[in-house]
């Protein structure tokens, strides 16, 4: 697929963050989804996140798997790595690259279809290894790319363009990370940057996997009277449980004197996540709250945003298979292969 | 009834026809509006009795088939490229157990790097798997051929692949004839399986089988195949007879029979070899063609009874046995006897290529002199293959697909990469 360049506008009085970049340094090629697609939003609050991160566009490396979704890594960060792979296995091919070198900060970016129709097992296996990945599943509730057939994201009695009503139960992310012990889950959506540019960089700063489920609606195949994945939909029914800030280590000093009513969750590299107007008996750090929490909204037929689930202290792949700090791409060779009088010694333990 | 319809929509059509009991299917391009039709009519209840699963992955299309087939449905399901390797694990579980399901390929490319254009990569991955494959040249025959997929199907029990051409043939409009349901129901009698999960007489399917009959089952499996070569063609006559058309059967020949230099191809690129040697039979050439339309079981006698007067047989195949060449040319070569004709492989469509009649006609003319290459890929743009080589003496020289699009311009070049 011929990918199109930017024009290059100069525009000198752009602000710089940190390392020197301006937003524009954080964006790729031009897309070629539809125009008004939520994906594209959500591309624009990447950008916007990755810059204010302070990050280094060498040091991310992108990934996805296929469909209108998984194609928008190459409309940000475009100098970054990338690596477009099968549909449905891109947690996977994140899980190698993270076990193999845990420097580079993987954004991985799928699709509903790619997530939870053909790549459930692969999302769900790389929640409970805990890889240091963060996970956006841009969320329309069909599959965009194949011309809008339901994905096991769509609710039950919507509608598709043709009058086709949805009968099978949905399956939710978030619901799906909290049974099975995933360390930090987020929804948001697409129209709404605001709340979606935090939830991002504390998603990128978190140290284990952060799923965040971004509703993002598909403008040509589901954004009708009917759908539950609409911009209409959305507008009226999203509910924020949390506002969350997201605190960056090198402000955590003034940012973290006590406020009444804000619950700090410390994040493992100093920078901290205000939780702001939570609901009574919510506890973002308490899975069984959030479960009861979410459901019951759900029955209420509301759809919850926010970060909803956090848990700074879970080890993550790294940890719980107690790899070496430096990645293992730079261990050297003498050292990966202590050679076999190593060996031997080792095996004299048992003789 | 004749009618101008979509290659998907007639094939729908076709597959409604047979009453199939169970459909289940996940969508990929160039097969999507084939199992988008027959949702449809399953949900206007055009098809009825029938069940249409939508699934999540084609691994689990194929397994929902493995059961609805062993529970005694007929059963449908159609896939391409990743689809059907994401499958092959329950591909080869359909045939080892003998459960006659259908299956259309709409013919793709495999990645990587991913293409979505026609090739034959996808089913040629699968020639070795115990289905049965049929390739078709035309809407008309990829109709005619799933009616005569399920009697296959049915009387040897054993599933059935029918190959047609992504987008050339899945996506274009021609006039198609579509037989009667009266017709269709003469041809085709209910499904009688040969074996099934019937609660009156309990049995369980899926032995495991070691050393001291697994040779034996196998050995069947390939008889069986064998069995095909003589049933295939019988239900491509009873077709002819009930339908008064031609499709289907074993292997085809067109102006092949004084022919010196023959053509052997299958799909949709017979109609273009076919005009191609209308056009150089006017110049005098001795020239013909011989399509595939059974590519499993391989119909050596009947390849061998077409080809052996030939000087030379020149096989244009849309897929590559890579670190070999041809597929279709090793088997056409296998079924060849002393003295034999000699045998050009031509790799040639990969990824959408267009496979023109120009291209053709200096291809054939150079085969006629014997001026080809024992393996051809056809319009190969060399000078790129070699700057990418040359770009390899250095080792950290990237991802060759992204490499080569550089260079011929279809990406930006990377500000990083140069
Ligand atoms: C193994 C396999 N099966 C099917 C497809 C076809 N396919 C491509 S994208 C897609 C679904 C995409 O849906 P989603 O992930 O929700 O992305 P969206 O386009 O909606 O953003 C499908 C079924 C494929 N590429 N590979
Ligand atoms: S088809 Fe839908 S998901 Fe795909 S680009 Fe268009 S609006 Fe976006
Ligand atoms: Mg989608």
């Amino acid at each position: 697929m011929p990918s199109i360049t930017k024009p290059i506008v100069p525009l000198l009085d752009l602000p710089r963050n940190a390392v020197g970049l301006t937003v524009r340094d954080y964006e790729g090629t031009m897309s070629t989804l539809c125009a008004g697609c939520g994906h594209d939003s959500i591309t624009a609050s990447l950008v916007q996140a990755l810059w204010e991160l302070d990050l280094q566009p060498h040091m991310i490396a992108k990934l996805s798997g296929i469909g209108c979704s998984s194609k928008t890594t190459a409309y940000f960060a475009g100098t970054a790595h990338g690596f477009n792979s099968v549909h449905g296995r891109m947690a996977a091919i994140a899980t190698g690259a993270a076990a193999a070198n845990r420097d580079l900060l993987y954004v991985g970016v799928s699709g509903d279809g790619d997530s939870l129709s053909i790549g459930l097992g692969q999302l769900m296996h790389a929640m409970r290894r805990n890889v240091r990945l963060m996970y956006i599943i841009e969320n329309n509730g069909v599959y965009g790319l194949t011309k809008g057939q339901f994905s096991a994201s769509a609710d039950v009695g919507a509608l598709l363009k043709g009058g086709q009503k949805n009968l099978y139960a949905p399956i939710d992310p978030v619901q799906v990370g909290l049974a099975i012990g995933a360390t930090f889950l987020a929804r948001s959506f697409s129209g709404d940057k605001q709340q979606l540019v935090p939830v991002l960089k504390a998603a990128a700063m978190h140290r284990g996997f952060a799923l965040v489920d971004v509703l993002s609606p598909c403008v040509t195949f589901n954004d009708h009277e009917g759908s539950t994945k609409s911009y209409r939909y959305m507008r009226e029914h999203e509910v924020q449980a949390t506002e969350a800030d997201f605190i960056p280590h090198r402000t955590a000093v003034t940012a973290s004197i006590p406020v009444d009513g804000v619950q700090t969750v410390a994040m493992h590299d100093g920078s901290e996540l205000h939780f702001r107007n939570v609901p009574a008996d919510y506890d973002p750090t308490d899975r069984v709250s959030v479960m009861h929490y979410l459901q019951e909204r759900r029955d209420a037929g509301e759809v919850v945003t926010g970060i909803l689930y956090v848990d700074e202290d879970a080890p993550n792949l790294h940890e719980l298979g107690n790899t070496t700090e430096t990645p293992l791409v730079k261990v050297p060779y003498e050292a990966l292969c202590p050679g076999s009088r190593a060996l031997a010694a080792v095996q004299r333990q048992w003789t | 009834m004749r009618t101008q319809i979509e290659g998907s929509r007639a094939v729908a059509r076709a597959v409604a026809l047979a009453r199939p009991e169970v459909i289940s299917a996940y969508p990929i391009s160039p097969q999507t509006h084939i199992v988008e039709a027959l949702s449809e009519m399953v949900k206007t209840a055009e098809l009825a009795p029938c069940e249409y699963i939508n699934v999540e992955s084609e691994f689990g299309a194929m397994s929902v088939a493995i059961g609805a087939s062993a529970a005694g449905a007929r059963t449908y399901t159609a896939t391409a490229s990743q689809g059907l390797l994401y499958m092959a694990e329950a591909v080869y579980n359909a045939s080892g157990l003998g459960l006659p399901i259908v299956m259309t390929i709409a013919n793709r490319a495999i990645g990587a790097p991913i293409n979505i254009w026609n090739d034959h990569s996808d089913s040629m991955s699968q020639r070795d798997s115990g289905w049965l494959q049929l390739y078709a040249e035309s809407n008309q025959e990829a109709v005619d051929m799933h009616l005569q997929a399920f009697r296959i199907a049915e009387e040897l029990s054993l599933p059935v692949m029918v190959c047609m051409d992504g987008y050339v043939l899945t996506h274009a409009y021609e006039q198609v004839d579509i037989p009667a349901q009266e017709q269709v129901d003469a041809f085709l009698p209910p499904f009688e399986p040969q074996q099934v999960l019937d609660p009156d007489q309990p049995m369980s399917i899926g032995a495991m089988v070691g050393p001291e009959a697994f040779t034996e089952v196998r050995y069947l499996a390939h008889l069986k195949q064998m069995r095909a070569l003589d049933v295939i063609p019988e239900v491509a006559a009873y077709f002819h007879t009930a339908f008064g058309r031609v499709a289907g059967g074993l292997v085809q020949g067109y102006r092949s029979e004084d022919a010196d230099t023959i053509v052997v191809a299958l799909g949709s690129v017979l109609g273009t070899i076919k005009d191609t040697i209308d056009e150089l039979r006017e110049t005098g050439m001795r020239i013909g063609a011989v399509g595939i339309k059974t590519f499993r079981p391989f119909p050596l006698a009947g390849i061998h009874a077409m080809l052996g007067h030939a000087r030379r047989v020149v096989v244009v195949e849309r897929a590559v046995a890579i670190g070999i060449g041809g597929i279709v040319a090793l088997n056409v070569r296998s079924a060849l006897t002393d003295p034999a004709p000699r045998v050009y492989t031509v790799v040639a469509g990969l990824g959408g290529r267009a496979i023109t009649t120009a291209s053709l006609r200096a291809l054939f003319r150079d085969a006629a002199a014997d001026r080809l290459q024992p393996l051809t890929f056809l319009d190969l743009n060399t000078a790129l293959v070699e700057r990418e080589l040359q770009r390899m003496q250095r080792r950290r020289s990237g991802p060759h697909a992204e490499n080569m699009l550089r260079d011929v311009g279809a990406i930006a070049a990377s500000p990083v990469l140069g």
